[in-house]
């Protein structure tokens, strides 16, 4: 299946892309997710202060995803 | 209504709209960039938001604070991209039928905001940067 994923702030910097689109296997959790993007950029995503969203709404890693979801990888909200 | 847009704004007419023969209060917030924050004399901030998931929790937030509070009218107007320090970063107003309502719905509505909507900080200083949830 196929999971749209968005990335911000410093960790979007870190990966280098605002967002991809990433095959996963049917049952794939957030967490599937980010060890398999973690991987992909060579980045420690676990030591990111983030939170997760899917179709935007908050999340939390043991979340199964579906094809064709939008993930995104967040910081902590700091607007106002 | 609920804007998140680049461009600065006027406060009268997002104001106006709020008032009827039956507010008898409009309550409004601006906040602004400042400095210094913690210690640090910032110069430029930079706001990014996941737009989408941004004006829907908005949307949410201000449903719940019209049926909590009983407000009339509620307008959010929140900013993003590069702003200088004195620039406006949102607006918040909302109008209701006494005051005691409208205070606490305009309260509600900035520290839910500032604590649910995905809209991240990046701080600029002479030497430094760094993204709010980094220190």
């Amino acid at each position: 299946m196929e999971i749209f994923v968005r990335y911000f702030a410093r960790l979007r910097e870190q990966m280098g892309v605002s967002h991809e689109t990433v095959e996963l296997e049917e049952g794939a959790t957030v967490a599937t997710l980010v060890e398999m993007v973690s991987r992909r950029h060579d980045v420690d995503i676990e030591s990111f202060p983030l939170l997760f969203s899917v179709n935007c709404a908050y999340s939390d890693e043991s979340a199964i995803l579906s094809d064709g979801d939008e993930v995104g990888m967040l910081y902590p909200a700091s607007g106002g | 209504m609920i804007i998140i847009q680049e461009e600065d704004f006027a406060f009268e007419p997002y104001v106006e709209r709020l008032r009827s023969e039956t507010t008898g209060a409009t309550v409004m917030f601006i906040g602004s960039v400042k400095t210094p924050v913690d210690g640090v004399d910032v110069e430029v901030l930079e706001l990014e938001a996941y737009r989408e998931m941004a004006q829907r929790q908005l949307e949410s937030l201000e449903a719940r604070a019209r049926e909590k509070f009983g407000l009339e009218g509620v307008v959010v107007v929140h900013r993003i991209g590069t702003l200088k320090v004195k620039e406006t970063i949102v607006l918040v107003a909302v109008s209701a039928y006494e005051r005691d309502r409208a205070f606490a719905g305009a309260r509600y509505i900035l520290e839910k905001l500032k604590s649910e909507v995905p809209i991240f900080k990046k701080e600029h200083a002479k030497d430094t940067t760094y993204w709010h949830g980094d220190r």
